[in-house]
């Protein structure tokens, strides 16, 4: 019964698939034009985001449609609700890539204070994190949910080593603070991904079980 | 209005389950310490909802017609002031367990009850007790408006009264405004009250039929799918009025609209072949319900 409302379903389960695939791609692609110093690529970046921005209200409308039309409730109801959280994370993700993006313009090209390891490191990380926060969604695995958060202490590990190092290369040498400083608004969105995808695995679990729940690492 | 009050009183006191006022309360605080003992369902009821009044409750309620089970060992706690909807699919037993509340299946040939009814801890299936007054302190809508239809909208209202024997019209025209008014009725009518009651249209007749059941100032209002027959206009206006109504008398609903359920509800009550699958709070059986069955039924897998 209520095949409709399954399809609709489906396709919205698609659709916020599709909008986790265009975020990760889109730190992908910001981490790598600022490994290149790729301006080009950071303003393309930069004017990409309106689409994640247009797939997020898309699927909050079909959501807003569904809800309307089909006064979901229980299960159904929950899943619902979790996607629309569940994208506006994804939303503010896109943000932070964007916010790459945007000091890669910044940088202008110009060579790196350090070589960037942990950057990356922590950007592979947060891609990690989101596809497998998405696998756990679909699986409605709460264990994995919890698991995933774990992920985010070593973000957090790796964020505060890179702020360290920084601190240090400017105390060494006052020319390079802007630079610097520019790395760690890099540093710091890609640390704020990883929180964000924690409130996704937070969505998982209200999803499974109803219960709505904080900081589920710092709980286990 | 209590004179009223005294008058029925003092023409019931020969009955034992009149309560008065003082005694109701003691009855309910007894009761609801009881209630968290109840077991064999989901949900504890009991303890979500510390400082709820019991007013009524069922314990292993059964009700057969004839050899057929229509409800199953049914024990529930319905609470002072608050809206318990029960759901589920037809033939579940809902308005069985609907009607044995106020010992409707007394009247069905080859009805049996076990199991008791407690109205204030007293069980109102007791030899002793009186059918005519429990139905008057737990009184019925049904689910076809039922106007008499020979009566004026006056008459209708305060038909209840006049069977007792009140007839001081300055009492019968302050009940009918008051329970006009609760129902939501009176500015539409005020000025047609000798006009008959099947002159209304249906929603007002529906609406009648609820003063009608409110003039004899119920404790408990019995509602059986109250707006199945009516336009989504009607039935708006009688789930604002169930709100109001609340604060007043203790309501129990049956409805087939789950969505009706959700809006108007403190607590429901899923039942399904004769047993109570689960009950608990409104918002979590609508949300994160315990039991498979009630998840599949309020998300329309069946039924």
């Amino acid at each position: 019964m209520r095949i409709a409302f399954q399809e609709h379903l489906k396709t919205l389960n698609r659709e916020l698939h599709t909008m986790a695939d265009m975020v990760n791609h889109a730190i992908d692609r910001s981490v790598t034009a600022l490994k290149e110093g790729d301006v080009v690529e950071a303003m393309k970046i930069k004017k990409d985001d309106i689409h994640i921005n247009n797939k997020r209200f898309e699927i909050e409308e079909q959501c807003i449609h569904l809800i309307a039309t089909q006064q979901p409730v229980a299960t159904q109801l929950r899943e619902i609700i979790a996607i629309l959280n569940i994208i506006t994370d994804l939303e503010r993700m896109g943000d932070y890539a964007e916010g790459v993006a945007k000091i890669v313009m910044k940088l202008n090209g110009a060579d790196t204070v350090k070589p960037l390891i942990d950057i990356p490191r922590m950007a592979e990380i947060a891609t990690d994190m989101i596809n497998l926060s998405l696998k756990a969604y679909a699986e409605r695995d709460v264990e994995s949910a919890r698991k995933i958060t774990l992920m985010d202490d070593r973000v957090d590990e790796l964020y505060h080593q890179v702020v360290r190092e920084l601190i240090s290369i400017m105390i060494e040498d006052p020319r390079t603070i802007t630079h610097c400083t520019y790395l760690m608004w890099v540093a710091h969105n890609l640390e704020r991904i990883g929180d964000r995808v924690t409130n996704i695995c937070e969505r998982i679990i209200f999803l499974v079980t109803g219960e709505l729940v904080e900081n589920i690492s710092k709980d286990k | 209005m209590m004179n009223l009050i005294q008058t029925i009183t003092s023409k019931a006191s020969s009955f034992p389950l009149f309560a008065t006022s003082e005694s109701r309360q003691s009855g309910g605080l007894a009761e609801a310490k009881t209630s968290a003992g109840i077991t064999g369902i989901s949900g504890t009821p009991g303890k979500e909802k510390a400082g709820k009044q019991l007013r009524m409750e069922t314990r292993d309620l059964t009700v057969h017609y004839g050899s057929t089970v229509g409800v199953k060992n049914v024990s529930l706690p319905i609470y002072d002031n608050q809206v318990l909807a029960l759901i589920g699919p037809s033939g579940c037993g809902k308005t069985t367990y609907l009607r044995a509340l106020n010992r409707m299946h007394d009247l069905t040939r080859g009805a049996s009850v076990t199991g008791s009814v407690l109205l204030d801890g007293k069980n109102i299936y007791d030899s002793e007790v009186n059918p005519v007054i429990i139905r008057r302190r737990i009184g019925m809508v049904f689910q076809k408006p039922t106007p008499f239809p020979t009566m004026s909208i006056y008459d209708n209202v305060v038909a209840g009264l006049k069977l007792v024997g009140i007839r001081n019209t300055s009492v019968l025209d302050e009940v009918c405004e008051r329970a006009l008014r609760q129902a939501a009725l009176f500015e539409e009518v005020k000025d047609r009250l000798k006009s008959p009651g099947s002159s209304l249209s249906g929603g007002q007749q529906q609406r009648l039929s609820i003063a009608r059941a409110l003039a004899v100032d119920p404790e408990v209002l019995l509602m059986d799918e109250p707006t199945s027959s009516l336009d989504p206009q009607s039935t708006s206006r009688i789930e604002d009025l169930i709100h109001e109504l609340k604060h007043q008398v203790t309501i129990v609903i049956v409805t087939h609209n789950m969505q009706q359920a959700a809006r108007v509800s403190d607590n429901t009550a899923f039942f399904y072949v004769g047993d109570l699958i689960e009950y608990g709070p409104t918002s979590t059986l609508f949300t994160k319900p315990k039991e498979t069955r009630t998840e599949e039924y309020i998300t329309g897998q069946f039924g």
